[in-house]
């Protein structure tokens, strides 16, 4: 039987959520109220002092029309698109990989944990050592086996295939876990029971582990695409949005206008843009995924 | 590609012999883990040996190994700002787990054990659930507005609490999930013995969530010291910044020390390495169950 | 020491209502177990008791004091809780001494105190030893110290047997029953096992769906079941119901004429159902006519599955009978031990 026992509120339980209010709707909340006024709002400094001067639109007029910015939304969006594929892919294979393993179960637990670890900046460093035109081991490689080198952070497709390779590599592991996890909490009765109808190993993963697996393929899914659209760090210092903007993330457009350009409003209604956009594809994939939901309950209360 | 034959491969096995383990299928499985695993771990490990070679073997266009512990040691020496930023880093990581441990506990526990009036607890599960979601870039300005104004711009101080905000939602979320695992008939008991709200909290309920304070604590430490945005945009560089905004500034447009900057990360990740050994199963349920809620 | 006086107390969950107006006397120093299927309000009645559940409307006296807004601390109150509810971090005797530390008691004081509490449940050796390091039985006594060194003037059990296996059960049963004896503290006790019930209370209340359905001594509930859920649910295996009328020589169901003991002419001509439990069927030559069904022995005794008028009979017998499936046994019901119920309100006749 579930208790509904609570304590009686008293004091102490009036002052447990002060704290965490505080920071996050006192000091996060007002912040992004910060951002808010300023997306309408021109701004200026004066005298080392922010001189605030209304606005309107104006901000979200320049930004339909820079370039750059829709071309970071784009660049966002495959960006998002195939590193998620990827290391989801990955991810899966390597679970599956790892459940099957004896000898390497545990080792490949604790290697796999250390890309995700690995401070962003670091990510970066690790793969300029590797991509470097000049000292990277890639053309060092290359140039053993009598191969062209190439200069991999100086071309448009190069660079972005490497912010790529390089965002899959750091993150997979994340999916890994997640899969993992839930592949290991898989009803081993159920494979079981596949494999007495008959099943191959092929036919195990497809027909029973796989779709058993589909709500924490979703929500891998799901987490990736954020961490995607969340992404600064290893391009900011790999490619810093170049050649020619080819890299330039909606996150690398923000610094460089708000920091760089100090165009504050600019920046801020960028911000709001991307977030408004965000909290709109994901209303998008709850109701799709509540209305499927309802329509299979449906189904399963004509039959 | 490489599931497909595995896949074969386990295929014919199978077919081969009903239940006998299908050995020639499991060796070729695991030859293609370990070759990923080696793609994983073969970047990191070419960082360290770089840590370790000196400035002319990076740059030859040969094999050559030329090991010297003049990159690390430079990277040390009171001349550079590493130092000042390695305080820094444990200065901010430090606090952050401290405000964002305290913090954490007491909500996830009355949100878990508590009888809160609605707005409350739905204003920390709705923040719970979104500021995980935004990207940190769109709150830079606001921070940055906020930082000037309360004149935290630049401090520490104003770091633990970027941080401590950036961090609090998971930290919370791993916690209730620790108190929900807690039978409420202890509550009770510990009513009936006598104890007040607060003391059973302090008493009863703090030492059996130790587990997961330490567990939530070593992702806030660690997503602190990896923290890079914050960093950067909040600090003016140097030796008021992280050591995350120390390790990029080496990479300048012209002149890379390459060494230094390998000797660099490897100190950073080094320590990180090591705790994901010793705290692995911590980590992975860490990550696993914040992740599935 | 202390009795409980509950008076229609009524508790609400929103709009569902959980007790309807239960009132309930209990002596000092008596041993009242409250006892239903799932479901029935006891547990909810017990917390009521302890302070843990609000009390939507009735009062609740302990001793002279009515408790209905006293926290569970003042209330002086110690429970069992059905998992123990032992503080896992806390070693045994710091477990049992909690309450004692809470208040602020001399340390000396303490330690004595759970010593002697330690002493009379056998726990001596344990003291040290944390919770997990503990088989069921001994946690289950742990949980029983943890009350008994606060000599409060209530107990109450929730049901706290209903994680121990069996043998356990029935060796804790005893214990419980001559500690009650030894300390002479008021008990409530909160089972859904009949059995438990019938060996421990001196007081037994039956409950369904939020009401009392009867109260009263152990064999005075088994002897006059005021009405068919009563009489069901005492006793196992459970009374055999009979649908038909009465007349005045006897209970008259399909072809099949049963004796009444006490002639009621008043009942002439009604229809009733007839109530009788299994061990007062006996095997006869000049009994009714029943078809075997069923025979399943469990050693001491033999349970009988007939049917009579197309209705199934359970029938304990205690020799060793020779039947099988199929065959035709005759059976006759101790017709001073026959219960008469009304069939559309289900209360005794």
């Amino acid at each position: 039987m579930k208790s509904l026992f609570r304590q009686r509120s008293g004091v102490f339980s009036k002052i447990t959520t002060v704290p965490f209010l505080l920071l996050v709707i006192g000091v996060g909340g007002y912040s992004w109220a910060q951002v808010i006024v300023m997306a309408f709002s021109r701004l200026r400094i004066e005298a080392g002092q922010f001189v605030w001067s209304p606005a309107g639109f104006d901000n979200f007029r320049d930004i339909l029309a820079n370039d750059v910015a829709l071309y970071s939304v784009a660049v966002t969006t495959i960006f998002v698109i195939a590193t998620v594929w990827l290391s989801v892919l990955l991810g899966l294979l390597l679970a599956l990989l790892v459940q099957r393993s004896k000898r390497f179960n545990r080792l490949a637990q604790v290697v796999l944990l250390w890309p995700a670890m690995v401070a962003p900046v670091v990510v970066s460093l690790i793969w300029l050592l590797i991509l470097s035109p000049n000292i990277g081991v890639l053309n060092k490689l290359l140039d053993t086996f009598m191969l062209p080198t190439q200069d991999w952070l100086g071309m448009e497709v190069g660079a972005i295939v490497a912010i790529v390779i390089v965002d899959v590599w750091h993150w997979t592991p994340v999916a890994f876990l997640m899969l993992y996890t839930a592949l290991c909490a898989v009803d081993e009765e159920a494979v079981e029971a596949a494999r007495c109808d008959g099943a191959n190993e092929w036919q195990v993963i497809r027909y029973v582990k796989i779709p058993m697996l589909m709500p924490a393929i979703l929500g891998t899914i799901f987490i990736r695409a954020v961490m995607g659209v969340k992404a600064f760090d290893e391009m900011y210092l790999l490619t810093a949005g170049g050649p020619n903007n080819a890299t330039t993330l909606v996150s690398l457009h923000i610094r460089d206008v708000f920091f760089d350009q100090l165009n504050y409003g600019y920046g801020s209604a960028f911000s709001v843009l991307i977030v408004l956009l965000m909290s709109l594809i994901i209303a998008l994939v709850l109701t799709v995924r509540t209305l499927r939901h309802s329509r299979f309950f449906m189904r399963e209360v004509q039959e | 590609m490489t599931a497909g034959s595995h896949a074969i491969k386990a295929e014919v096995a199978t077919r081969s012999k009903l239940r006998r383990r299908h050995s020639l299928s499991d060796m070729t499985s695991d030859a293609v883990l370990v070759l990923l695993l080696l793609g994983f771990v073969a970047p990191i490990v070419w960082m360290i040996i770089l840590a370790f070679q000196s400035d002319r073997a990076i740059i030859s266009m040969f094999w050559e190994i030329d090991l010297t512990l003049d990159n690390v040691a430079s990277i040390l020496s009171p001349a550079e700002p590493f130092r000042a930023q390695l305080v820094n880093s444990i200065i901010v990581v430090t606090g952050t787990v401290v405000l964002c441990g305290a913090a954490s506990t007491l909500a996830a526990y009355s949100l878990s054990k508590l009888r809160l009036s609605g707005w409350l607890n739905a204003a920390v599960n709705v923040s719970c659930a979104v500021v995980p979601l935004l990207p940190p870039m769109a709150l830079v300005p606001g921070f940055y507005v906020t930082l000037i104004q309360t004149g935290l711009l630049g401090s520490l101080t104003g770091l633990v609490i970027l941080n401590t905000i950036l961090n609090l939602p998971f930290a919370t979320l791993l916690m209730k999930i620790g108190f929900d695992d807690i039978p409420p008939a202890l509550q009770e008991a510990a009513s009936i013995d006598g104890a007040s709200e607060a003391r059973t909290f302090w008493m009863i309920m703090l030492p059996l969530s130790m587990p997961s304070l330490i567990t939530s604590s070593l992702f806030t430490a660690i997503m602190t010291w990896n923290e890079f945005l914050m960093g950067l945009t909040m600090t003016s560089g140097g030796t008021t910044s992280p050591l995350s905004v120390g390790i990029a500034s080496l990479v300048q447009p012209y002149e890379v020390r390459w060494g230094q900057l390998a000797a660099a990360g490897s100190l950073a990740v080094v320590p990180i390495m090591i705790a994901s050994v010793v705290a692995s199963k911590r980590i992975i349920a860490g990550m696993t169950r914040g992740a599935v809620k | 020491m202390a009795s409980v006086e509950i008076q229609s107390v009524k508790k609400f969950y929103g709009a569902l209502q959980a007790l309807h107006g239960v009132s309930i006397q209990i002596e000092d120093g008596e041993f009242v177990t409250l006892v239903g299927p799932s479901g029935c309000g006891k547990s909810t009645l017990l917390r009521m008791l302890a302070g843990l559940e609000e009390i939507s409307s009735g009062t609740i006296r302990i001793g002279a004091a009515v408790v209905n807004d006293l926290p569970p601390k003042d209330r002086d109150i110690a429970m069992v809780f059905q998992n123990y509810a032992l503080y896992p971090h806390m070693t045994v005797a710091e477990n049992m001494g909690f309450a004692l530390k809470l208040k602020n008691a001399d340390k000396g004081e303490i330690r004595s105190k759970v010593e002697r509490a330690a002493n009379i449940l056998n726990l001596d050796k344990l003291l040290d030893r944390y919770p997990r390091q503990l088989s069921g039985g001994q946690r289950q006594r742990v949980a029983m110290g943890r009350a008994i060194v606060r000599a409060p003037k209530v107990f109450l059990f929730d049901e706290p047997l209903s994680n121990l296996d069996a043998t356990l059960r029935v060796s804790m049963r005893a214990e419980i029953k001559s500690l009650h004896q030894r300390l002479g503290t008021t008990i409530v006790y909160v089972t859904h096992d009949q059995v438990e019930a019938m060996t421990m209370a001196d007081k037994i209340v039956v409950m369904r769906d939020g009401i009392v359905e009867q109260v009263g001594a152990p064999l005075e509930l088994y002897d006059r079941p005021s009405n068919m859920f009563v009489a069901g649910f005492i006793g196992s295996p459970a009374m055999n119901f009979l649908t038909g009328d009465i007349r005045a020589n006897g209970f008259m169901t399909g072809t099949c004429l049963f004796p009444i003991g006490e002639n009621r002419p008043d009942l002439h001509g009604r229809s009733a159902v007839y109530g009788i439990r299994p061990e007062h069927l006996r095997i006869s030559e000049d009994g009714i006519p029943a078809e075997v069904q069923l025979v399943e022995p469990t050693g001491s005794e033999s349970h009988l599955i007939v049917k009579i008028a197309d209705q199934a009979i359970t029938c304990v017998v205690r020799d060793r009978v020779d039947v099988r499936p199929g065959d035709l046994i005759r059976l006759s019901p101790d017709a001073d031990r026959v219960h008469l119920f009304d069939p559309d309100g289900e209360n005794r006749l």
